[in-house]
């Protein structure tokens, strides 16, 4: 029978002792969708994922999987809900073998060998029936996690920070893996994490939350192009930082003016530009004059130190290393205004 | 609040702690209810010389197992001397002698016609008088002796897991090796001293054994002189409320300088302390400091109770001596496993629900710090009554009498082992299960289980290890367990440390060595564990 894999949060909302840690919040997941939910430390994102799996009950809201509504007009127990979820810490089950810790959750008639087996294969580990947790390693072990999530096939998946025990070098193979087998089986998924490189790389939404809200939401390169606020604007990329006062509906940097959509009043801004911003210019018409003090080679990018004619100080910008180096020998910069990005300053 | 109507573990858990609670708040009670003539009476005349005599007695055996102890940790933990690999683990065997068994053989070796009394008169020449230890000193030689190895077990913890850089910043300032030591080693294992020294208090506090046959006139021995030579209730409860409120007091201010003193997990480092080796003369005092305790507290007593037993060894074929063994290890495993049972629904209760049901599993596990005649008077009051009432409505309504159906019985018993000792199961199950990480339960619910089946199919399987250690000190206590069983044993009941502590009163000393052995024997178990645990 084809169930309806989706998720449905509506107008969520959490508070500890200490205050509110999910507020107003609301998301929609499709079928095969990959969410990752960033954040700092304490945004609220792992309890989120314990408010959808049933750990801890919000305070009001509404949760849907699927076609049922389990927390709301209605309320359905965590071991009810029909949610897999892999955790960081894989809890596997160490008393049990890959066999019993895959067919932990199915049916004394369901439980078979070559079910089991069908479920490991699709994770790529066929042959590991008998193995135990602690003789493998920790992408083996999380696959497990998966086949033994996967064993009961959910309406929704969880995932809390999957990625984050395992190797630097052979973590994202299984991640890749392990998101391509869950697009396959048609599963909603809401990843978390604070890794921006690791959601950008995984996820078709990122949602990024702050203090129990979410801030900014769309595709990775949405996110990276245009975001909402200026922390998905530093999460989602290298940016150069700068505070400049409007002037009657401009803010004029070294690198040419702003327009802004409030002419009335003078306020201070936040202004975020992007390496992508700065390119040079083709010919020597175009494009303004720069005098270089310092500079520091970052790899990728090149820390760039110049005169703020407008503050009479120094300023720094980041710029890529191979545009620095025509910009080193021209002397002159293209600023586009695009990959700037103007928020209010708090 | 939705999850915690349907959490039935987190009610269960503190259903289950009620019932444990219910006796402390009995006895608090009686601290507020005016008392009767005898306690006016008590209270005029031997109640002074309670509180003299256990202050004297708590005063100097903590300085002298604090002395023993630090001293003997301290060596361990910074030399390497000769026969160190088997010294810093016989300090540790008086834990499987319980102190009245020390009280017996040293009253026997210094009284008249005892051996060291004889060879003392031999040597100096029949002009000694035989030293009196039926007295306050004998308890506190006794009680240092036989307590020491709880400082030491806590203070030479602390001592080796304290990281170097400490010490080493403290070389660096200039401090001599002395200084280093009463400056900075010294202040950072303060919390381990201070919890040794609480433990040994509240087992001093607690003992009846040793008090009653050195003739000391201490707070155990008066509630239970209250209760059975002068059948005042209230006096008894009155005395047991005092010492209840005393050792709270004990506790609050042991957590409070804990609270104080968290610096101790502050530098997270791998880097010890390195030991220095003696030589010669230094070796030879290392040597004696770390031997004299273990002569004293295990080899002389193990020695002269084996040599007793020597004489009454028929009595193992005797029907009663089965008889004993047969009640004292069924109430002992059936206690064990009633404390277990407790201990598993509540630490899995506070894992489902930590909020809810952490405040009544902490209050119930306060019932160790309860002596045990505290413990038996608590228990003794609400189950009188319920006894009471059951066979009052048993005459109306059936025409029959139920009789004592509860306190006639081992209930009443195995409740005041549970009372006494659900903290020490509880801690077990505890430390066996924090080891599980709780992703292992969120993956369980996640996959459909209910909260039983993740308790018998996961965390009792994993966990087993802890749980059986569990289930093995709390049937060594019950084992060694003497003032709440005089009090609440139904008629005819005796158990091996009853038996041996009536013999001994009696003067059967050599009688006694045999249920004295088999209790010493089975003790030995869980302190094979505990020093394998240590070792690890």
């Amino acid at each position: 029978m084809e169930t309806n894999k989706t998720l449905k949060i509506t107008d969520l909302c959490h508070s500890y002792k200490n205050g509110n840690s999910i507020n107003n919040f609301n998301l929609e997941v499709a079928p095969s969708e990959v969410i990752c939910i960033l954040g700092p430390s304490g945004c609220g994102k792992t309890t989120l994922l314990r408010l959808i799996a049933g750990f801890e009950d919000p305070t009001s809201g509404q949760i849907e999987v699927g076609d049922n509504i389990v927390f709301g007009e209605n309320y359905i127990p965590t071991e009810k809900r029909s949610i897999g979820m892999l955790f960081q810490d894989i809890a596997l089950f160490p008393h049990l073998s890959v066999k019993n810790n895959v067919g932990f959750s199915l049916s004394n008639n369901k439980f078979n060998e070559k079910v089991i087996n069908n479920l490991l294969k699709k994770v790529g580990l066929e042959g590991f029936l008998n193995r135990f947790g602690s003789s493998m390693s920790g992408g083996e072990q999380q696959r497990v996690a998966l086949a033994r999530a996967l064993a009961n096939n959910p309406n929704i998946m969880l995932l809390d920070e999957p990625f984050g025990s395992l190797d630097a070098w052979s973590k994202y193979d299984i991640a890749y893996d392990i998101i391509n087998i869950l697009k396959e089986s048609k599963t909603p998924t809401i990843m978390v994490t604070h890794d921006p490189q690791e959601a950008m790389k995984l996820a078709d939404r990122i949602v990024v939350m702050l203090e129990g809200k979410i801030i900014d939401q769309g595709s990775p390169i949405n996110l990276y192009q245009n975001p909402k606020h200026s922390f998905s604007a530093r999460l989602m990329g290298p940016v150069s930082c700068y505070i400049y006062r409007s002037n009657n509906g401009f803010i004029n940097t070294p690198f040419g003016s702003i327009k802004i959509n409030d002419s009335t009043v003078n306020n201070d801004y936040e202004i975020l530009i992007r390496p992508d911003a700065f390119t040079i210019p083709k010919n020597n018409n175009q494009g303004i004059d720069i005098e270089i003090l310092r500079f520091k080679y970052m790899g990728q990018l090149t820390e760039v130190e110049i005169k703020d004619n407008i503050k009479g100080n120094n300023l720094k910008f980041l710029i890529y290393s191979n545009v620095f180096e025509e910009l080193r020998t021209k002397n002159k910069l293209l600023f586009n205004k695009d990959w700037a990005f103007v928020f209010p300053n708090k | 609040m939705i999850s915690y109507i349907k959490n039935g573990w987190a009610l269960l858990s503190i259903f289950l702690s009620l019932i444990v609670i219910m006796p402390i708040l009995t006895v608090i009670f009686f601290f507020i209810i005016p008392g009767d003539t005898t306690w006016i009476h008590l209270r005029e005349t031997v109640l002074t010389s309670y509180v003299f005599n256990s202050i004297i007695l708590i005063l100097f055996v903590s300085i002298g197992t604090v002395l023993i102890g630090a001293i003997n940790a301290w060596l361990v933990a910074m030399y390497i001397f000769p026969y160190k690999k088997y010294l810093e683990w016989l300090l540790f065997m008086p834990l499987a002698i319980p102190s009245y068994a020390l009280a017996y053989v040293y009253a026997d070796l210094l009284g008249y016609g005892g051996f060291i009394t004889n060879i003392s008169s031999f040597i100096f020449d029949d002009n000694l008088k035989s030293i009196n230890f039926y007295s306050i000193y004998g308890g506190i030689f006794v009680f240092v002796f036989s307590l020491y190895p709880y400082v030491y077990l806590l203070m030479r913890q602390a001592f080796i897991s304290q990281s170097a850089s400490y010490t080493e910043i403290a070389k660096i300032s200039g401090l001599n090796p002395l200084k280093i030591i009463y400056k900075v080693s010294l202040p950072l294992s303060r919390p381990a001293l201070v919890g040794g020294v609480s433990l040994v208090v509240m087992e001093t506090l607690a003992d009846y054994g040793v008090s009653d046959y050195l003739g000391i006139n201490t707070f155990t021995k008066g509630i239970y002189k209250a209760w059975f030579n002068l059948g005042d209730i209230t006096s008894a409860g009155k005395l047991s409320a005092i010492l209840l409120i005393t050792i709270a007091f004990i506790i609050t201010f042991e957590r409070k300088l804990r609270g104080k003193a968290q610096y101790n997990n502050e530098v997270r480092s791998n880097k010890h302390l390195k030991m220095k080796t003696l030589y010669g003369t230094s070796a030879v005092i290392a040597i004696m400091a770390c031997f004299v305790p273990v002569f004293f507290g295990f080899i002389i007593p193990l020695a002269t109770i084996i040599l007793w037993s020597f004489s009454s060894i028929d009595i193992i074929y005797s029907y009663d001596f089965i008889n004993l063994v047969f009640s004292s290890f069924g109430l002992a495993l059936s206690a064990s496993l009633l404390c277990v049972m407790f201990a598993l629904i509540i630490v899995f209760g506070m894992r489902t629900n930590s909020k809810l049901v952490s405040p009544f599993a902490r209050v119930a596990s306060l019932g160790y710090s309860i002596p045990g005649a505290v413990a038996a008077i608590g228990i003794l009051i609400p189950l009188a009554w319920l006894d009471n009432t059951i066979n009052n409505i048993s005459l109306k309504y059936l025409n029959y009498s139920t009789g004592l159906i509860i306190t006639g019985s081992w209930c009443a018993l195995l409740f005041a082992y549970l009372v006494r000792f659900l903290a020490l199961s509880m801690q077990s199950v505890e430390n066996s299960f924090i080891k599980i990480s709780k992703s292992i339960d969120y993956a369980a619910k996640i996959l459909g289980k209910s909260n039983r089946k993740i308790l018998t199919n996961i965390h009792m399987k994993i966990g087993w290890g802890g749980i059986s250690l569990g289930l093995l000190i709390v049937f060594v206590d019950v084992l060694k367990e003497l003032p709440a069983t005089m009090i609440l044993r139904p008629f005819g009941l005796s158990t091996l440390a009853i038996k041996a502590h009536e013999l001994a009163i009696d003067e059967r000393l050599n009688d006694a060595a045999i249920p004295l052995l088999a209790i010493i024997l089975v003790c030995l178990i869980p302190l094979y564990f505990l020093i394998k645990v240590i070792r690890q």
